[in-house]
Parts: C-alpha cells; sequence; structure tokens
C-alpha cells in the first residue's frame, strides 16, 4: 500500500512539470509583451527596452525558463510582472476564496442532486424520472453569466435578499455567509444536472447487480436495500467525477467571479493570460496541477477503502 | 383558520409589490467614499504604473510640488510653497512648506524631493514615464527646504510633469525598507489619505490623515479631509456596478457607468450625474508604411466618410464633440482655427477622391483595385467603446466603398503588435494636458516605431516641436504648435474621431466631489468631498 | 466466414438500438430540435426578414414589436435575423470543436490503448492538458492564435481531446481483451483488420453519445470564450457574442442577452436529450 502511494506520488511530477512546460511554450512562443503593459501607450522604445531588460524579458526563452525552474525548486515563484508582488502572496489569497466558492458550490449541488438523481432511479420511467432530467438539464444549457446575472438582478437588486457582489469576509462570518450565497448558487447550478444524471445512472447500475437481487430475495425492504447497499456502491462514481472535476472548476469559476466580483483564482489567472503576466499564469497553473493530482491520488486511495473488491498490485 | 389565511395573503402580496417595488436601499456606509471601478491598479509606487485607475490614488496618498488646476493650465503651489526660475530659464529653485510629514511621521525634507526625482530618472528604477523630465541635468538639496532643480535646456512642461501623479514624492526611508514591495505592501506618502489595507482586486482602503493641512489653494479644504475613509471597489461586471450604485450602498460613486444609463440615471433623486471635460483625443491613425493606405487621397477619403456626430450621439449618447484635429479643444495651445484645413463629413467628396486614386467600386460595392479590394484592417483594443465605434465606422465606410476588418485585441497583444507595425489603421485614444503630451509623443520622427505608429516625419514639424519645448514667447508658442496641428491635419495622417467627456455618477449624499480633468482620473485630492449618512 | 473472421459485435444488433431510440419521445424531440437548428442555419439568408450585421441607429433597443418580433439591439439590427445567421456558426462551432476533439481524441486513444510502447506517453500527456483548468486551456490557445471565432472552435476542441482519447482507450482495451477479437488472432486476422472490424464498430457507439452530449459543452465554452472577448469577432452573430454584449444592457433592455441565451439553451437541451437517448438505446441493461 505504502509502495502504490509512493509510485504514485513519484509519477505526478513528470505531470506538474509537464504542465509547466507546457504552458511555459504557449506563452512564450505567442506574440504579446506585458513590458509595453506596463510602459503605457506613450512611452519610447527605449523606455520599453529598459523594462524589459529589467525584468529579464530579452532573454532567451531556455533561459528564462531554466530560471524559473531553479527558484521554483527553492520555494521562490517569482513576482507578478505588473505587480512586482510575490506571486505566492497573489495567487495564494485568490486560491482560498476560489476553493471557498467551488466547495460552497459543490455542497449545495449534491444536496439537490443527489436526492434528484435517487428518486430518479428508483422511480425510473416516471414522469418525475423525465421531468427532473430535463428540468435538471435547465441548470446546464443557459449561459451562466445569464444565469449569474438574472439572479443578481432579482435576488439582489430587486428583492434586496442578498448583497450584490464581493466578498463578504471569512466564511465563518456572517457577511461572508451571506455575500457567499448567491455566487456559489449560480456556479453549483451547472452542476446539478450532470451529477444527478450520474446518481441516477449509477444507481440503476448498483440495483441491477447480483447482490442486490439476493439482498431482494432474503426479503430485506425495498428502502433498505436502496439505502444500505446500492447507494454506497452508486456514489462511488460521483465522488470520483466531483473530485475529478474540482481542479477543472479552478478555472471555470471564471465567469462567476467576474459578475459577482469575487476576488478567486479563475478571474487573476485570466487576467494574467490577457497581460502576458507569466509568473501569475505558470503559478496558476502550477497550484491547479498539484491539485488535480492531489485529488486524483484521494479518490484512487478512496476506491481502495471503499471498495475492497478492487486490488492494486 | 381566516386569520392564517389572511397572513398568507398578506405575504404573498407584500413579496408581490417587493418584486414589483423599487429595489430597498442596502445600509449606507459610515462616511466613507466608496468607488466603484472594473479594474484594480497594480501599484502605487509612482514610478512604476500609467494608468489611469492608479494614478488617481496616488493623488491622494502622496503631494507633489506643484499641482495643475481644474483649468488644466494653472500651475499652483504644492508642497512647494513658492518657486522661482532663473532668467535663461534653465535653474529652479523650490522653496518647500515647511510643518509637512509623511504619513510615518517623518518631516518632509528637500533631501526626500532630490531622491524622488533622482530615482524617478534613474535607468536602474526602469519608470515607464521617466522621459518626462528627461530634461532635468541634475537636482541639489540646498537646505532642508530649498531644492534646486538645473536643466539641461529650457523647459515649458517641467512644471507640469512635477505636478503629474508621476511626480509624487516619496520617503526615502520607507522605500529602501520596503525594497521590490514599495507600492504593493508598504506605501507612504504626505497626502490627505494614508494607504490602510489592500485586498488585492477586491479593495483599496485608505484613511483619513489626521495631520494634513497642507492642500492645494484649488480645493476649498486645505486638510484634513472630511471623509474618514475612500475604497476603490474593484467591479469588473458592467451590470454588477450599476446595480451597487443605483441601490444605494454597494458604491456611492463611479465614473464607470455605462453612458446607455445615464440618462435613466439622471432623472433619479437617489443619484446626480456630473458631466465634465477632459483633454482627450480619440483618433483613427493610418500606418504610412502600408502601402494601401499610403495614396494620401484615400486618407482624406476616410476622413470625408465617418459622421462623427453619429459616433458622439449614438454610442455614446452626447457625451462629447466630433474631433476635428489631433488636439481637445480644452487644452491651451490647441489651434483655434483647425476648422479651415479640417475634413467634413462628404461621403460624396470620398467617393469621389476614391475614384481619382483608381479605386472602382466592386460587384459587392467595395471598391477594387488591380484586383485588390479596398479592405482596412483597424487594430483596436477590445474594450472601452472601440468595438462598438468601429462597428459604427465599418457600416459608414461600406457606404462610400471600403470594408473594415476588426482586429480587436487585449493590450498585452495589441502593443507588440503595433510596435512591430503590423498594422494599416489603429484606434486609440490619448490624454493630454498641453500639446507635447500628444503631439510630441505621436508625430516628432524620432518617436517611430513606438509611440510614434504612424510611420510619420515631417522635418518641419520636428522642429516645430522641438521649439515649442524651450520657446519663452506665449504667441510664439501658439504659432509653432498651431503649425504642427495644420499640417499634421493637412497630412491625413489621421482622422480625429472625437473628444469624448467624462461622467462621474454618484449618490446624492456625496457632496463637493468637484471631478478633475488632468490625466482623466476624475478624483484629484478628496479634500471638499464629504458623504451624509 | 470466408475471410476467417467471426460475426461483428457482441452486443445488441443495430437495428434494434435503432428502434428503441424511435420509440423515446424526449430523444426525438431533442433530434426533431437539432434538425430545425440545421435548416434554420441552412436557409437563413431566405428565412431572415433583415440584415443581420446592417446598422439602424434610429431602431435601436427596441423591445419586442411586430415589425422586429425580437425586438433590436444596440445598432438596431434585428435580433431575429441574427439569431438565424447565428445559429450557423454556433453549429459550426460545435461541430468543429467536436470534431477535432473526437478525431484526434479518438484516434490517440485507439492508438494507446493498443500500443503499448504509445500508451504511457499519450496518457502522460492527456494528464497533463487534464491538469489545466479547461477554461485557462481554451483561453491561452486563443491568446496564442489570436482570438477569432475558428481560433476559439481550435481551441475548444483541443480542450475536449483528452476526454475522448480517454473514451477510446478505455474502449480499446475492453474490447482488446474479448474472447472473440483473441479467436480472430488466433484466427490469423492482422491488426488493422481486427480494428476495423471489431474495435471501432463497439468503440463507436459510445463515441457518439459523448460527443452529441459534448455538441452542447462546446457551444457553451465558445459563449464564454465570446463574453472574455476571445470568441467571435464583432459585427459577428455568434449567440454567445450577442449575450456578452447585451449583458451590458440587462437591466433595461434584457431581451437583447435573453434570446440568444434561449437560442444556446434550446440547442444544448436538444443535445443532451438526444444524447441521453442514444445513450439509454445502445445500453439495454437499464431499461430493465
Amino acid at each position: 500500500m505504502r509502495v502504490y502511494i509512493l509510485r504514485r506520488l513519484a509519477l505526478t511530477v513528470p505531470t506538474i512539470l509537464g504542465a509547466s512546460v507546457l504552458v511555459f511554450l504557449i506563452l512564450h512562443l505567442v506574440p504579446g509583451d506585458p513590458a509595453m503593459v506596463i510602459a503605457g501607450p506613450t512611452a519610447p522604445a527605449d523606455v520599453v527596452a529598459n523594462i524589459r531588460a529589467q525584468l529579464g524579458l530579452d532573454q532567451p526563452v531556455l533561459v528564462q525558463y531554466g530560471r524559473y525552474l531553479a527558484s521554483a525548486l527553492r520555494g521562490d515563484l517569482g513576482r507578478s510582472i505588473l505587480t512586482r508582488r510575490e506571486v505566492t502572496s497573489e495567487i495564494g489569497g485568490a486560491f482560498l476564496n476560489t476553493v471557498e466558492l467551488v466547495i460552497a458550490a459543490r455542497i449545495w449541488s449534491l444536496l439537490v442532486a443527489i436526492p434528484i438523481g435517487v428518486v430518479a432511479a428508483v422511480m425510473r420511467r416516471s414522469a418525475f424520472d423525465r421531468l427532473s432530467m430535463v428540468t435538471a438539464l435547465l441548470g446546464l444549457s443557459l449561459p451562466i453569466f445569464w444565469i449569474g446575472l438574472m439572479a443578481i438582478w432579482l435576488f439582489a437588486f430587486k428583492l434586496g435578499w442578498f448583497p450584490i457582489s464581493g466578498r463578504g469576509g471569512p466564511l465563518w462570518t456572517i457577511a461572508g455567509l451571506h455575500h457567499l450565497v448567491l455566487p456559489a448558487l449560480t456556479l453549483g447550478v451547472i452542476q446539478v444536472p450532470a451529477l444527478a444524471r450520474l446518481t441516477r445512472s449509477s444507481l440503476l447500475e448498483a440495483l441491477a447487480q447480483d447482490y442486490v437481487r439476493t439482498a431482494r430475495a432474503k426479503g430485506l425492504a425495498e428502502p433498505f436495500v436502496v439505502a444500505k447497499h446500492a447507494l454506497r456502491n452508486a456514489l462511488l462514481p460521483v465522488v470520483t467525477v466531483v473530485g475529478l472535476q474540482f481542479a477543472g472548476l479552478l478555472g471555470g469559476a471564471v465567469v462567476t467571479e467576474t459578475i459577482f466580483s469575487w476576488p478567486g483564482l479563475g478571474r487573476l489567472a485570466v487576467t494574467a493570460i490577457l497581460t502576458r503576466d507569466f509568473p501569475v499564469v505558470q503559478g496558476t497553473i502550477l497550484i491547479s496541477a498539484v491539485t488535480f493530482v492531489t485529488i486524483n491520488l484521494l479518490v484512487d486511495l478512496l476506491y481502495v477503502v471503499l471498495d475492497p473488491r478492487i486490488k492494486y498490485s | 383558520m381566516r386569520q392564517l389565511k389572511g397572513s398568507w395573503m398578506a405575504l404573498a402580496l407584500s413579496v408581490l409589490l417587493a418584486l414589483l417595488g423599487r429595489p430597498p436601499a442596502a445600509p449606507a456606509q459610515p462616511n466613507a467614499l466608496v468607488i466603484g471601478q472594473p479594474t484594480d491598479a497594480d501599484s502605487v509606487d509612482p514610478h512604476k504604473i500609467t494608468a489611469v485607475i492608479a494614478v488617481e490614488r496616488l493623488y491622494n496618498l502622496y503631494d507633489t510640488l506643484v499641482n495643475i488646476d481644474f483649468n488644466l493650465e494653472t500651475i499652483t503651489p504644492g508642497l512647494a510653497e513658492s518657486w522661482r526660475v532663473s532668467p535663461d530659464g534653465k535653474t529652479y529653485t523650490f522653496i518647500l512648506k515647511r510643518g509637512v510629514k509623511f504619513h510615518s511621521g517623518k518631516p518632509l525634507t528637500a533631501q526626500d524631493v532630490k531622491f524622488t526625482l533622482d530615482r524617478w530618472r534613474d535607468p536602474a528604477t526602469a519608470s515607464p514615464t521617466r522621459n518626462r523630465i528627461a530634461e532635468i541635468d541634475e537636482v541639489v538639496a540646498k537646505d532642508d527646504q530649498t531644492v534646486v532643480i538645473r536643466l539641461k535646456e529650457r523647459s515649458n512642461y517641467l512644471l507640469f510633469n512635477l505636478a503629474s501623479g508621476f511626480a509624487s514624492i516619496l520617503n526615502p526611508e520607507a522605500v529602501k525598507k520596503a525594497g521590490a514591495s514599495y507600492g504593493t505592501l508598504a506605501v507612504d506618502g504626505t497626502g490627505p489619505f494614508k494607504f490602510k489595507e489592500w485586498v488585492l482586486r477586491d479593495r483599496f482602503v485608505v484613511e483619513r490623515n489626521p495631520e494634513y493641512r497642507w492642500g492645494p489653494p484649488m480645493f476649498k479644504n486645505p486638510g484634513p479631509a472630511k471623509v474618514e475613509r475612500v475604497v476603490w471597489r474593484v467591479i469588473p461586471e458592467d451590470a454588477t456596478r450599476l446595480f451597487e450604485l443605483e441601490q444605494g450602498g454597494g458604491i456611492n460613486v463611479s465614473r464607470w457607468i455605462a453612458f446607455s444609463e445615464l440618462p435613466r440615471l439622471r432623472k433619479d433623486p437617489r443619484l446626480r450625474v456630473i458631466d465634465y471635460k477632459v483633454g482627450y483625443i480619440i483618433y483613427l491613425g493610418f500606418n504610412l508604411n502600408k502601402e494601401i493606405v499610403q495614396d494620401i487621397r484615400v486618407r482624406r477619403a476616410v476622413n470625408h466618410a465617418i459622421k462623427k456626430d453619429d459616433i458622439v450621439n449614438e454610442i455614446f449618447y452626447g457625451l462629447g464633440s466630433p474631433a476635428q484635429g489631433p488636439m481637445s479643444p480644452i487644452v491651451a495651445g490647441a489651434w483655434k482655427d483647425v476648422g479651415k484645413v479640417a475634413y467634413d463629413y462628404n461621403p460624396a467628396r470620398a467617393r469621389a477622391l476614391l475614384d481619382e486614386a483608381g479605386w472602382k467600386p466592386g460587384p459587392d460595392g467595395i471598391r477594387v483595385k488591380d484586383g485588390k479590394r479596398l479592405v482596412l484592417p483597424i487594430h483596436a483594443i477590445a474594450g472601452y467603446g472601440y468595438p462598438d465605434t468601429l462597428t459604427l465606422i465599418q457600416s459608414q465606410l461600406r457606404e462610400v466603398g471600403i470594408d473594415v476588418e476588426q482586429i480587436l485585441l487585449e493590450e498585452a497583444a495589441i502593443w507588440g503588435r503595433l510596435a512591430a507595425g503590423e498594422h494599416s489603421v489603429m484606434a486609440m485614444g490619448n490624454p493630454h494636458s498641453n500639446p507635447d503630451e500628444v503631439l510630441m509623443f505621436y508625430f516628432h520622427s524620432k518617436n517611430r516605431p513606438t509611440p510614434n505608429r504612424f510611420g510619420f516625419a515631417d522635418p518641419k514639424v520636428d522642429q516645430f516641436l522641438e521649439e515649442g519645448r524651450t520657446v519663452a514667447d506665449r504667441k510664439r508658442w501658439q504659432e509653432v504648435y498651431a503649425e504642427v496641428q495644420k499640417r499634421v491635419v493637412e497630412s491625413a495622417v489621421w482622422v480625429p474621431l472625437w473628444h469624448p467627456d467624462r461622467a462621474m455618477t454618484m449618490s446624492a449624499r456625496v457632496s463637493d466631489l468637484r471631478p478633475h480633468p488632468v490625466y482623466d482620473v476624475g478624483y484629484h485630492k478628496l479634500l471638499d468631498v464629504s458623504v451624509a449618512p | 466466414m470466408a475471410d476467417g473472421s467471426l460475426p461483428a459485435a457482441s452486443g445488441p444488433p443495430r437495428a434494434d438500438a435503432w428502434r428503441r431510440l424511435r420509440r423515446d419521445g424526449t430523444s426525438m424531440a431533442g433530434a426533431g430540435c437539432l434538425l430545425a437548428l440545421v435548416l434554420v442555419a441552412c436557409l437563413a439568408p431566405v428565412l431572415a426578414p433583415y440584415d443581420p450585421i446592417k446598422v439602424a441607429m434610429r431602431e435601436r433597443l427596441q423591445g419586442p414589436s411586430a415589425r422586429h418580433l425580437l425586438g433590436t439591439d444596440q445598432f438596431g439590427r434585428d435580433i431575429l435575423s441574427r439569431i438565424m445567421y447565428g445559429a450557423r456558426i454556433s453549429l459550426a462551432v460545435g461541430l468543429i470543436a467536436v470534431g477535432i476533439g473526437l478525431g484526434v481524441g479518438a484516434t490517440l486513444g485507439l492508438v494507446a490503448g493498443f500500443s503499448r510502447r504509445l500508451d504511457y506517453p499519450i496518457v502522460a500527456l492527456m494528464d497533463v492538458l487534464l491538469s489545466f483548468p479547461q477554461i485557462l486551456l481554451a483561453i491561452a490557445i486563443v491568446a496564442a492564435l489570436g482570438p477569432g471565432i475558428f481560433n476559439a472552435m481550435i481551441a475548444v476542441g483541443i480542450g475536449a481531446v483528452p476526454g475522448f482519447t480517454r473514451l477510446a482507450r478505455s474502449s480499446m482495451l475492453s474490447i482488446r481483451e474479448r474472447d472473440y477479437v483473441e479467436s480472430a488472432r488466433a484466427l490469423g486476422a492482422t491488426s488493422a483488420r481486427i480494428v476495423a472490424r471489431h474495435v471501432l464498430p463497439n468503440a463507436l457507439a459510445p463515441l457518439i453519445v459523448v460527443a452529441t452530449l459534448s455538441l452542447a459543452g462546446a457551444i457553451l465554452a465558445a459563449a464564454i470564450l465570446s463574453f472574455l472577448g476571445l470568441g467571435a469577432q464583432p459585427p459577428m452573430a455568434e449567440w454567445g457574442a450577442m449575450a456578452a454584449d447585451g449583458r451590458g444592457f440587462i437591466a433595461q433592455h434584457p431581451h437583447i442577452a435573453t434570446f440568444p441565451s434561449l437560442a444556446i439553451f434550446v440547442v444544448v437541451l436538444a443535445s443532451n436529450l438526444l444524447g441521453d437517448g442514444l445513450r439509454d438505446a445502445l445500453d439495454p441493461r437499464l431499461d430493465e
């Protein structure tokens, strides 16, 4: 078991490294000049060259990457080209804010999706099944920026139930929670359909298994069968998907963060890409890759723990 | 039972009324001015930034030696209570006010001014604006209260540039202590507000400086400020920003409200909209190195074919005025008679010019010559109203047989491409408070390839621009710049589009906020402003 | 059989699946919708009442009326006409992006499942791509290639590749172990023939299902790119760009952003319903 974990950990290194190299290449072999963004529209060429030299941007790409890697291994992810702040501090706060938003969205979407999926599976082919699946699709089909803006217009502006935008404070304060509701709702709504359908199909699959037939044959009550035996196994794929999508959601929250003025990583990353703030983009991809492989690993471990039928050599 | 039913009815009714009624006002902020902006500044180190959004914060955190009045012409005292200039114009002696202190408590001395100006000029600092004071030869702190600046040559613009936000006076101790983090994690100035908190991309908070008493004479209140706090809130989405202002609690002022909303907001008694003029020009610039725009008749045709009134009225709701020349009429030095050579809206003339130039209408209406279609690719920033402007221009030029391809890019991409000269036409804008700030940058031949992105080179223009920097006689000063503007317009290297006005929308609870046009900041020192509870 | 191979698939015969699909009401509704979309896209020049890019400032910001059924936008352009023309672009976006994802992804996946040597590098590359938040990858690619609807299609397509690769690879791996493949090999059939006759037909089904479902995601991803200003450039009438443009007016003229959003909704819903139906039809166990 320990060997397995260590081997998996070792395998994550090439993935993270690969991601880092890939984004470095994309950004550097691409037109775009952060030195000119800093310099502004009326700076003469020599001033721009001065800035570029100061930032080390006039070195060959390989040299720049080498320097970056060397410092990164020492824990120094460099400084943002535009703000000159350390990348770790720029990204750290934003990352936590996005995690807060993503987890809140996940929780509410699971609370809604799983019951819908369970009931739909149990009452399959009924009107409820059809209707709930179609309604759940609503969240997936409308552009998220439309959903977000409508939510603000109705619940915050017209009704005044929630603040319009911004992060109100730490998660454990009333203001913080109050500000979290609408953005989490918006981000969560697009996840409900997929999760509901996944719950439904994996529960149906679990219900068709032999051990369920055995339980039924033993005379156990249906709800009991569903809850105790089928559900636990059915939720495994759901957990997997939830985990795997997590890293993806870090960027996917960018629209929600923009509309709700949420100071998160998605917004930061997009701005950084568009202004060619290389160290910040690198840092974002790094955090994202690390999150992805970590969660992958945790999910696999969870599988081993929860489902003894699976064996890993 | 009946009663219960009744209360359900009442509840339903009140929900319905709430849905249809006015948005309930959010709780009012305590004595604070909350400004709504679409993006955050990168830093408040005056030697590292150029963005308008950053500069407006500089005016409140720091002071400069001198200030420029609301009329963009008069230089008034700042940290310097008086100054004199030597007869040859090459030596300036500033006497500093007494009793000025930084937020940290350190008293202001002439050595601080020397440090600041030297740092600004130092290539090691790599300041994007350091060429503004390129004429400075050396700065000497004669004693604690006296600063002497010696110039390489006479300059008509030194005081203007010393009044800019980039000339904010720094505390050497704070700068050295913070190192690379100065301007982001640590800030020390002499301004009416001191740095309190910066949550990046969320809010920038400053607090009243209770010791401040040396405000510029253009404000009624010399200090301390009336509001306790100023908060710059970053709200990237236009609709969200509008909601925050309209509801009354989230923000109480913003320059960034969509013009399409202003007619409605002007009628709202809870809000006030202040329109003001700024020195700004928005233009189309031709790259004279590109064959397709090298024929002056084509350029003049484009000038004649664009109906600038439509741009101003339809896209920007009348908030501005069509431009005839490269300078805004409110800025001293703008040539009053530019209308004599400017191009009027005259599609017939445009068509005649194009015919003369050999461009004949093709089967789809677009003109053709030697098998090539007359397609103008126009580079512009993807935002700030440029896409809409180009769409309108596109339809106008189509009327005379010119096709337009919009090339909209984010800033990082566009500057590089423009510097590389890949564009044929570009759309851009420029704030300016004096002729040098726009004409020198864009039309002196030594400034190619950037910021002179047009390949423009006229030896007479070069000569006049250089003369304008040093000539003492006011009348001659106006003459040389009039000549420059005449030549620029006649060459049709630009299509001057329009001069935008600005609008500051605020809650009615905000009083005495007078927008300042310099560098398009809007918010200069917020000394007079008060916010009613 | 004369050429030495065994009957192709061990799954349900094709005809059965088709019959099941046809009986499924909601899926047929979805299919019908998509068909209508294709028709509108093809016939837009005939059906649209106005020129979609002609500016008419006198008519701007009008709500739905008799003359403009869905109202006009801030340039006075008829929204109904723009939506009709936009159908072409949204369809193209969906098809091309999914096409790229399917084509490249399926090929890579089949190769990875087939060749032990190429398996690890391909899987590693997919892992690297997957560790990027998808939207950031798309933005980086568009930033690299330049804004525009075509580059947006490429970016979205590339983002879809890892998913298809994984799917094709796992199909290939599971089919490879099946009895009939072993037998075919024993009988001397070449690898190419095995892939063509046995693997592809069986791998195709889940790939088609996922492709249909991905259509929706591709259209939405392109809409988000337009929201960020990186997709369709003006004056192109792409639904995402229209909704993004209209969002500044959402307070007073919500119809400008809402109608294109509804168009996106209908198409996405339809392709999801059809995809679900396909999946149910091809996998009868779920019907018991």
